[in-house]
């Protein structure tokens, strides 16, 4: 929940500054600050249910996306691509040299790519095997911070895109490649330590906390809420799990 | 259509102005073809008693407006002071003491107006709570998503029943029960010449019902603010003869026909790979429930819930580019290469 | 405020070396800090008025934006995205942040002048009241600096505006925004309440109140009772949205239904509290241009009281399609075809003052008489939807934006303005251009008309409200684009209005105190009134002190120059609470920076809150605690400690 601190720094400035600029800011929404970094390896006219489009788009017309950007777009997948076929699922590097490339996801931070993610999540039926909010069950938890083939963003992106042995399927040829992202944007969500602890509700014979079966939220924060969760493991519990 | 108001030099003269020029050219504007979502007239049994209240409560509110429109503003000029200085300290006072009697009539007027309409508001209510007989001949499940309609027809046994997305066909003459439901945020469901509006809900399940006396086209929209793209939420009710629609409903219980070209097989490939995580089409592979049911695409006459109208140029253009007629959609840009996109056509061609 | 025992006021008249005396004991500091540290009533008013105008203004450019886009079908001003916060912005901001602290503003102003007192009877509270209102404000717009502008419309329905279909911190300014602002509400509401109660001068019994006194009391009782309803909804949203509570949540058990029942339970309660006040100010004001006293007092006040009481038991009209038993919907349609009855009895005591009067068309005269017809049309539209089966048509489609328009434009803006045209005399001690006056009405009510009056067409022909755009071909095309020329027209007569605000506050002619021969008390005093308002405390014997002499009215008659003298501290009256029989003599405190300081803390707790920075909350609740305590603390000056003399 940390992800807020934008409007914080606005807010404590915002307090102290004058009506006016507020007002300026209400007459253009084009002037608007974007709330998070535009997504990149999004493409113009998805942006358009952000909050605020990315720059040059935020005039009149944020509908569609002209030929040029769709064509950055394009390109941005294709370096993306060989910058992806080059991330290391093992740790050993030769000579000892990590030359992994630095790929991040390029709807991180964005709220809204969360909440699709965690759509898509049950949409496609990922909860048929990693159980709801990941808690694991025929598939391996997403819950907790072990990933058996890598935990960086680029890993979870190619897990998803090609598949694993053992059942898991490959997606790639399937989903374009913003909808990966979302799904790996939500995966971190949920694989990530909680920041706080707070129970849903008291149960009325204990003072203990009484839990919401998995299988009935959606979550993007499963650690947020319950303790012990019914499924799925501790991002800090042990590992492997149950040792 | 509407009268250009002019300034009078008078106070209220205006909105009378405006009220009969509303009541003269805006009746039968409103019954014109190409406002096919105006409630001022309406089909079927649910819908003659509102559209009768409605003209009443019309009728009246613009003789209330009359009424207290000339009586302010004959009180105005008939009684009206200027005085010369522009002092109001020249104008006399007159004493308290009048007046009362406008209270007691105004009063008394209104309060017989509205004990009528009350009246006539519960009467319509106990008329429209129901179809006559109480049983409606059909039963179907609309269900709202963030933005398109779900429709499932819920036959006798599961041999019987299909599912399809934002076009609902009914038998005219025949009440049809309407089960509302949300998986997200609340809609609302509403065909305006067939029926008022029932919210669907998330973890509850309303009720209403329609019915068309007469073979037709009946549009109607989300009227419930339910996010980004709430504005482009339609649908359409067709109401045909029942024999027809007996023959509508066979032939929804199909499956895909068997590709007849190459090119329609390949489609069929690419569908399933492609869009089969979200979409389902029924006798093929693709079995996703996130967007709409596709198995007779192209018997419907619109695409993007009422959004476009179907044909094979907006058609393409929707799937090359979901986001740009409906931004925020939660269909993916897919970036298609030219081949996979016609081969996908020509599969969905196929759907009828 | 607390009670000096033992002491018997002197009478006196009212002298040159006494109001001296007052004047130098009541004036606020010169320049900013007067502003920051005032606690006089009249310039809280003010500065509530000149707020409230400002948020007008912004509201007034965000629906302008929106008729852009609504001008043509397809059209591409803006984005679904930006429309969505627009019109979300646009509802919160002029019903809550204009239409209501514009009333106060009036309010603030004239109520110890209308009762005869030296303030209100907490005075920094009201200072408080105003910078809450104020920061809250800023609180709501800075969610346009911080990217997320609330966008589900001003009544916010659950479940888009749950964190799982809207995440961000949209809502969470809407929220905290409106439990912000509840704090403002609350504290203004209890100065009202026991200022009219308790600080009045002699003889003022509550049959002699101006009616507006009458609105905005019945419409702050109702404010007590309703805010907390809307705060305690927006609690629960929040924890939602935070911390994973599910009172609104299906899928958990919670029930989407919750929110609506709570809101509209304060929602529309709140639609008669933005127009009690109104209709107040008319009442009050017609008779002073008609030249004789407002027909049926008594039946006026009592509808007045009879409508915000109805109004508490209507909320389901709002939800007549949800799915509730017939028998519920048949209940509250006979409500609320019930509450036009009072209504109806005003229009008619209008009516009848304009005609057995002698109406002087001046410019608040006319915006006065045109509000009394917008009235009646905002009126029978909203009777039309109060009948269920009709309302299942006419819910959510422009017909009710066109009724929703006629009610706040027409019973609110309408009568604010021509309050303005009345009561400028009484801020500035200068006269507004009449003439200017004259064009700046007809532009406004054409405009109005030619924008609004359409809606209803619009809404008829089945267009739904809060969408961003609409397809050609459903024939909503030519009444969309008249409404865009008429709302532009109504702009630009907004926009005469303040030219002629700015000009005549330079060169309007010179007003004596009572310019129009006004029959109340605050045309008493000079224009504007001096900071003490009453040199020496009035005491009246009608419900009319300036007029009765010429009316014949009632037994005694009203002394207005010579009365009790309270020029030892900032004090007042103290006055039993039906009679205006006066008991005590009431100390208040002097101008502060408290209000203003303690507002800043609780911003920050605010500030804390949308942006989970809780250290930000806890010193701001830290500091605001010790401010409290002082603000708190004993002082000898209002005798509520000893002096020790050294």
């Amino acid at each position: 929940m940390r992800r807020l601190r934008p409007p914080a720094a606005a807010l404590a400035a915002g307090l102290a500054a004058c009506l006016s600029t507020a007002l300026a800011l209400a007459i253009g929404p084009s002037v608007a600050q974007p709330y998070q970094a535009p997504a990149p390896g999004q493409s113009a006219a998805r942006s358009g249910e952000n909050y605020t489009a990315p720059g040059p788009a935020a005039g009149p017309s944020l509908n569609a996306a002209s030929p040029s950007q769709e064509n950055k777009t394009m390109q941005k997948y294709m370096s993306n691509t060989e910058a992806l076929l080059k991330t290391p699922v093992s740790g050993l590097h030769p000579g000892g040299i990590n030359v992994a490339p630095q790929i991040t996801n390029p709807a991180i931070g964005n709220p809204i790519a969360v909440q699709r993610g965690m759509q898509y999540f049950a949409a496609f039926n990922c909860v048929g095997c990693h159980a709801a909010n990941g808690g694991g069950g025929m598939g391996r938890a997403l819950s907790n911070r072990f990933f058996l083939y890598g935990a960086s963003p680029a890993n979870i992106y190619i897990t998803i895109a090609q598949g694993r042995p053992n059942g898991m399927p490959a997606w790639g040829s399937m989903l374009p490649p913003d909808v990966i992202w979302d799904l790996v944007a939500y995966i971190e969500q949920i694989s990530k330590a909680p920041v706080k602890e707070w129970g849903e509700t008291i149960a009325a014979g204990s003072p203990s906390i009484q839990q919401v079966p998995a299988e009935f939220k959606k979550t993007d924060e499963p650690w947020s809420y319950v303790e012990p969760f019914s499924k799925g493991q501790k991002p800090t519990g042990p590992y492997p799990p149950g040792e | 259509m509407l009268a250009t108001p002019c300034h009078h030099g008078r106070p209220g003269g205006l909105p009378f102005v405006l009220a009969a020029a509303l009541a003269i050219a805006a009746a039968p504007a409103l019954c014109r073809a190409d406002t096919p979502m105006a409630y001022t007239y309406g089909f079927g049994t649910k819908n003659y008693p509102v559209v009768n209240q409605l003209e009443g409560l019309i009728i009246l509110s613009l003789l209330v407006v009359a009424i207290i429109g000339i009586l302010v503003l004959v009180g105005s000029l008939v009684r009206r002071a200027a005085p010369p200085s522009g002092d109001l300290h020249d104008v006399p006072l007159l004493p308290a003491g009048r007046g009362l009697g406008f209270i007691y009539i105004g009063t008394a007027l209104t309060v017989l107006a509205l004990f009528g309409f009350a009246a006539w508001t519960f009467a319509t209510l106990a008329a429209i709570s129901g179809p006559k007989g109480g049983k409606a001949a059909l039963s179907i499940h609309v269900i709202g998503h963030q933005w398109w309609w779900e429709v499932r027809y819920l036959g006798g046994d599961t041999g019987r029943t299909f599912e399809t997305a934002n076009e609902i066909h009914i038998p005219t003459g025949k009440p049809v029960r309407v089960q509302l439901t949300s998986v997200d945020v609340i809609h609302s469901f509403w065909v305006p010449q067939l029926s008022g509006k029932m919210d669907l809900i998330p973890g509850q399940q309303n009720e209403t019902w329609i019915e068309a006396d007469r073979p037709g086209i009946y549009r109607g929209q989300c009227a419930e603010y339910c996010g980004l793209q709430h504005a482009h939420m339609a649908l359409v009710v067709v109401a045909q003869p029942p024999q027809q629609f007996d023959g509508w409903w066979a032939g929804q219980l199909k499956g895909a026909p068997a590709p007849r070209t190459a090119l329609q097989a390949e489609g069929e490939r690419q569908f399933i790979v492609r869009c089969g995580a979200c979409h389902t089409v029924d006798g093929t592979a693709a079995h996703g429930r996130f967007g709409p049911n596709l198995s007779h695409l192209m018997s419907r006459r619109t695409i993007a819930a009422g959004t476009l109208p179907n044909t094979i140029g907006y058609l393409s253009g929707w799937i090359a580019d979901p986001q740009h007629v409906k931004p925020g959609n939660y269909m993916p840009q897919l970036d298609l290469s030219g081949p996979q996109l016609t081969a996908i056509r020509n599969f969905l061609e196929t759907l009828k | 405020m607390t009670v000096e025992a033992e002491r018997i006021p002197e009478v006196s008249p009212r002298e040159p070396a006494l109001e001296a005396k007052l004047h130098v004991m009541w004036e606020s500091k010169p320049g900013i800090r007067g502003w920051l540290s005032t606690t006089d009533h009249k310039e809280i008013g003010i500065l509530y008025l000149v707020t409230a105008f400002v948020f007008l203004v912004a509201g007034g450019i965000q629906a302008l934006i929106m008729r852009l886009q609504l001008a043509g079908p397809d059209s591409q001003v803006v984005n679904a995205a930006v429309y969505n916060e627009l019109f979300s912005m646009h509802g919160t901001t002029m019903i809550f942040w204009y239409a209501f602290p514009v009333l106060s503003g009036f309010s603030n102003y004239f109520w110890p002048l209308f009762l005869g007192g030296r303030d209100m009877a907490f005075p920094r509270l009201n200072a408080f009241s105003y910078w809450v209102f104020l920061a809250s404000g800023i609180f709501l717009y800075c969610s346009f600096a911080a990217g997320s502008v609330p966008n589900d419309g001003w009544f916010n329905y659950p479940p888009y505006a749950s964190r799982e279909f809207n995440p961000g911190a949209a809502i969470d300014f809407y929220t905290l925004g409106l439990i912000f602002f509840g704090i403002s509400l609350t504290a203004g509401g209890i100065n009202f309440i026991v200022t009219t109660l308790r600080t009045r001068c002699p003889g003022m019994s509550i049959n002699r109140f101006p009616v507006v006194i009458w609105g905005t009391l019945s419409a702050n009782a109702a404010g007590m009772l309703v805010v907390p309803t809307v705060s305690v909804a927006c609690f629960f949203l929040w924890m939602d949205r935070n911390f994973g509570t599910h009172f609104f949540n299906a899928a958990d058990g919670g029930q989407p239904l919750l929110w609506q029942h709570l809101f509209w339970m304060f929602a529309h309660p709140w639609v008669y509290m933005i127009v009690l006040p109104a209709m107040g100010i008319v009442s009050d004001a017609l008779p002073v241009f008609c030249r004789r006293p407002l027909v049926g007092y008594t039946a006026v006040v009592l509808s007045t009281v009879a409508t915000q009481m109805i109004g508490f038991g209507v909320w389901l009209h709002h939800m007549f399609a949800t799915g509730l038993p017939v028998l519920g919907l048949s209940f509250f349609a006979a409500t609320s075809i019930l509450i036009t009855i009072p209504s109806a009895v005003q229009v008619f005591s209008w009516v009848a003052t304009i005609w057995t009067g002698r109406p002087v068309f001046t410019t608040a005269m006319l915006f006065f008489t045109g509000f009394i017809v917008l009235f009646v049309i905002g009126g029978v539209s909203g009777f039309m939807s109060g009948n269920v089966p009709v309302d299942w048509q006419l819910e959510d489609t422009y017909f009710i934006v066109a009724h929703i328009h006629y009610v706040l434009i027409g019973i609110n803006l309408f009568p604010v303005i021509g309050a303005i045209y009345y009561w400028f005399p009484k801020f500035t001690g200068r006269m507004m251009d009449e003439t200017l006056g004259k064009v700046n009405f007809w532009v406004m009510f054409a405009g109005f008309n030619i924008g609004f009056f359409p809606m209803h067409i619009t809404g008829l022909m089945g267009m739904p409200r809060r969408v961003y755009t609409y397809p050609a071909g459903l024939g909503w095309h030519t009444p969309n684009l008249i409404t865009t020329i008429g709302a532009y027209i109504l702009a630009v007569g907004i926009l005469l209005f303040f030219i002629n605000v700015v000009v005549s506050l330079r060169r309007g002619a010179i007003a004596g105190p009572n310019p129009w021969d006004a029959y109340s008390l605050e045309w008493a005093t000079s224009s504007p009134p001096p900071p003490y308002n009453f040199a020496v405390i009035p005491s009246v014997a009608s419900r009319h002190p300036l007029w009765e002499e010429r009316l014949q009215e009632g037994m005694g008659r009203s002394v207005l120059d010579r009365g009790v003298v309270l020029d030892h501290h900032h004090e007042t009256l103290g006055v039993d609470v039906f009679d205006g029989v006066p008991d005590t003599i009431l100390k208040m405190p002097s101008e502060s920076y408290l209000p203003l300081l303690l507002t800043l803390c609780i911003s920050a707790g605010f500030a804390g809150l949308i942006s989970h920075i809780w250290g930000i909350s806890y010193a701001g609740l830290g500091i605001g605690l010790i401010v409290t305590l002082i603000w708190l603390w004993p002082r000898a000056e209002a005798g509520q400690r000893e002096v020790i003399h050294g």
